[in-house]
């Protein structure tokens, strides 16, 4: 969060001189007053100044593009581009990461593990000071659906091959996000039922044909 | 890469200046040793240990990129780094 502390003749004075060293308006400042002004006994000589702090109040929308941006680049990842989506009614907005084509991989990580804990971290370190929490999905370059296009065919060709030979298929160990949404895709098929199975973060989806009693 | 294991610790406690950040070279391997504020060990390290993992996923991709390794140790004002509190917090390293 930013912040100055400003000194002047007047707590007024003190607070503009604050707010053109931020460039920021007032009405997105907030000041806190750590010494009232004194006149001294000649003038202004043996007199105290004001002195305020000045700090920026950020929308956690703004805090988490800045963390972002900020992470990438020490990351030495290059100038990243965080475009928002509008935000929803329940505050979740959803953040689009721009960067160098061979940043993206590393800022995707292996099925999406760095985005993942970026994604945590944003959350986390953007709504800490703030009053109204907002919820945060990061993507980059269309990460987010690419992945549920194949996580789909993954499922479908598993869940096929477990009905064409009568028994269980399990497939490669995957984040819970994605259990979840392989577990409530295939639910929607009468013929397979789904269970997890292992510890994390080997933890896997195993899809039973119905036919055959493997749970039994 | 220090640079980085800094600017998260600090974003992610109450009391920024009070971490301290010491690198040490062992091998092919980078150890930072991150002292925080007791108060704030909780917030670096999160239930179950889940932000100190989504930490170090962070720093990980960052020294893979460099062609790097490196291993991010946890430890409060309080507790010096024996070696044991350093492999009690060390338990999420192999993630």
């Amino acid at each position: 969060m930013r912040k100055v502390v400003a000194t002047g003749k007047t707590i007024e004075e003190a607070v503009m001189s604050a707010l053109v060293r931020l460039g920021v308006p007032r009405s997105q400042a907030q000041v806190r007053v750590i010494r009232e002004p004194a006149r001294g006994f000649l003038g202004w000589l043996g007199g105290r100044e004001a002195e305020v702090e000045v700090t920026v109040i950020e929308t956690p929308l703004d805090a988490a593009k800045e963390f972002l941006r900020t992470v990438i680049s020490k990351m030495g990842l290059g100038q990243a581009v965080i475009v928002a989506d509008d935000v929803d009614e329940e505050g979740h907005v959803k953040l689009s990461i721009s960067a160098d084509e061979d940043a993206l991989p590393i800022l995707i990580g292996r099925r999406g593990a760095t985005l993942d804990a970026l994604q945590y971290l944003v959350n986390i370190v953007a709504n800490r000071d703030a009053a109204e929490k907002m919820r945060f999905t990061l993507d980059a370059a269309g990460y987010r659906d690419r992945r549920l296009e194949s996580l789909r065919r993954l499922a479908d060709e598993a869940a096929d091959k477990a009905v064409r030979l009568g028994r269980p298929v399990a497939l490669d160990p995957m984040p819970r996000k994605d259990r979840k949404w392989v577990h409530a895709h295939l639910q929607a098929r009468g013929d397979v039922v789904t269970v997890s199975e292992g510890q994390e973060p080997y933890r896997r989806v195993k899809i039973i044909p119905k036919r055959h009693d493997w749970i039994e | 890469m220090q640079d980085l294991v800094e600017f998260l610790f600090r974003s992610l406690v109450t009391r920024p200046d009070e971490v301290r950040v010491e690198a040490r070279q062992e091998g092919g391997v980078t150890t930072y040793r991150v002292t925080v504020h007791p108060d704030d060990v909780g917030r670096v390290i999160g239930r179950q240990g889940r932000i100190a993992h989504a930490v170090r996923s962070v720093v990980g991709a960052a020294a893979h990129r460099q062609g790097r390794r490196v291993h991010v140790l946890i430890g409060s004002q309080e507790s010096s780094f024996s070696e044991d509190a350093g492999r009690s917090s060390c338990k999420f390293d192999n993630r």
